[in-house]
């Protein structure tokens, strides 16, 4: 098998991006390819990363051809979180055809309603009307409950968890939510919206594009003085219904997890940084249990003790549909290049970053990215 | 010279999509239950015996068909429950509710799986382990939540 290299990314991220979603997703492309310092005509092929439901028009990448640089070439869309379609992107790599790759993921929630077309995500003869009862929100809520129940996990713990992401938020460029001084008696204070999801405990909305080049190995090493490899991916659907689920623990991740660590030859202990996608309080410490770095029921202690957990505040302090899980690839990247200013962990060598897609963790993708 | 970037002009389009949407004939008797018989039905699969609700067609681990239809009391235990303060507007927003809505996942007697609704009754005993049973809606849409759950 080929290996595939991330010879450079972008990144912009915030809470109004003031300019069309066009100009958003050139500047971030341009600025990737400038960077790297080769012109459009090299790419070999380019992956766009969006939702129809979000963009508001249908087969929405035939409007973002020119500013991602696809004009003329073959080129498609991921219509998921971001985090698939650098997988796409690697793939494309893998399979021989393709030397470089240009993938971009992005959405701009200013542009529409979120919480509204998010509820689109529900099963539309039945449960999608039920708006009261089945959100994005309560579904969420009742999986916090679960995890809850079955671990002893108090209200006051989830608070902790999100007053140290988004301390951990003052320190990244690209959040949405920071603030340095935040403390769980604040989170408790926020606005219950479905207990115990607190207003401060749920994710921020944001503007964003996240764009990657990836290239085999030759051509990563000739663009790039030290390219990020790809070393293992591991990607699982659930079912959509979470009744079905053991709501309190994530076997998705827990399946990608063991799968990509597989792949890359290596075991949870070695993880040295992980940017993961932490929509809600709740889900950090159930990632981090899932993902093998503690035992059942100990990942809010972990995740406040381990300053490698989401160095960013991962997800809850800014949750661009779509981008989200590209921009947790490329903020592992950053740590791995140490160019994460003051999200900077030691020196690691092994990253890992976390997507997801769907109610409560349906969906996830777990990539291994290291030095070597 | 080049105009400085400040503010887009919004365009606004109505996204109304008008799908009448084909429910499939297990989910159709499920709703119709609900609506017209006042009755919760479930489906099991023949191969591994797991029983589902909501019913649909295909047993994902078994990738079978199911076709056995369970008739249920709709009694059952309150597995985890979440007070609801907001509710989604048709607008997208949170707003605050007047009066909170407990939102409940219920272990069904018979039922394998667990069953999102609204739970009623005096808020001291909405909590994890209540045992419930089912109530129906004045007006019913032939939705799921044409049914809700009552504390006993």
């Amino acid at each position: 098998m080929r290996k595939v290299g991330i010879v450079g990314y972008k990144i912009t991220c915030a809470d109004k991006v003031s300019s069309s979603r066009e100009m958003m997703i050139f500047r971030t492309t341009k600025a990737l390819l400038d960077e790297v310092g080769i012109h459009r005509r090299e790419l070999d092929t380019v992956v766009d990363c969006s939702n129809d439901y979000y963009d508001g028009r249908t087969i929405s990448n035939v409007f973002t051809v020119e500013p991602t640089g696809g004009f003329m070439k073959n080129e498609s869309k991921v219509e998921d979180d971001g985090i698939l379609v650098v997988l796409m992107g690697m793939i494309r790599v893998m399979t021989g055809i393709y030397d470089l790759v240009l993938v971009a993921a992005h959405s701009k929630a200013t542009e529409f309603r979120p919480l509204l077309q998010r509820q689109a995500q529900f099963d539309q003869t039945g449960d999608r009307q039920c708006t009261d009862i089945i959100n994005e929100v309560s579904v969420s809520a009742l999986q916090a409950q679960s995890y809850m129940k079955q671990y002893n996990v108090s209200e006051d713990d989830l608070a902790e968890v999100a007053a140290k992401d988004i301390r951990a938020g003052a320190s990244n460029p690209y959040a949405v939510r920071r603030d340095s001084d935040m403390t769980a008696e604040k989170v408790l204070a926020s606005k219950i919206l479905y207990s115990p999801i607190r207003e401060l405990e749920m994710y921020a909305f944001a503007d964003a594009c996240c764009a990657f080049l990836l290239a085999e190995e030759k051509k990563a090493k000739k663009l790039a003085k030290k390219p990020i490899w790809i070393l293992g991916v591991g990607n699982y659907q659930d079912t959509y219904y979470i009744g079905d689920r053991k709501l309190w623990k994530v076997e998705g991740i827990e399946m990608a997890a063991s799968e990509a660590y597989k792949k890359a030859g290596i075991k949870p202990k070695n993880v040295q940084v992980a940017q993961v996608a932490n929509n809600f309080a709740h889900q950090e410490p159930m990632i981090c249990e899932a993902l093998g770095f503690c035992g059942e029921g100990k990942g809010v202690e972990f995740a406040l003790k381990n300053k490698w957990v989401n160095p960013s505040g991962g997800t809850l302090v800014a949750n661009p549909y779509c981008a989200a899980g590209a921009i947790s690839v490329a903020l592992a990247c950053m740590q791995l290049k140490g160019e994460a200013g003051k999200m900077q962990v030691d020196s690691p060598k092994i990253a890992l970053a976390h997507g997801q897609e769907g109610i409560c963790m349906q969906k996830n993708v777990i990539m291994v990215l290291g030095l070597k | 010279m080049a105009t400085p970037e400040t503010e887009v002009i919004t365009v606004k389009v109505p996204l109304t999509p008008a799908n009448r949407w084909y429910v499939g004939t297990r989910k159709q008797k499920f709703l119709l239950g609900l609506k017209d018989e006042q009755k919760i039905y479930a489906i099991r699969c023949s191969k591994c015996g797991k029983v589902y609700i909501p019913p649909r067609k295909i047993c994902g681990p078994c990738f079978a068909v199911m076709d056995e239809w369970v008739e249920v009391s709709g009694e059952g235990t309150l597995e985890v429950v979440s007070k609801g303060c907001v509710s989604l507007t048709s607008t997208g927003e949170l707003a605050d509710r007047s009066e909170p809505i407990y939102v409940g996942m219920i272990k069904l007697d018979g039922v394998d799986t667990l069953f999102i609704a609204e739970v009623k009754g005096d808020s001291d005993k909405i909590k994890a382990g209540a045992r419930v049973k089912p109530a129906f809606r004045e007006k019913r849409n032939g939705l799921p939540d044409d049914v809700y759950f009552e504390v006993t």
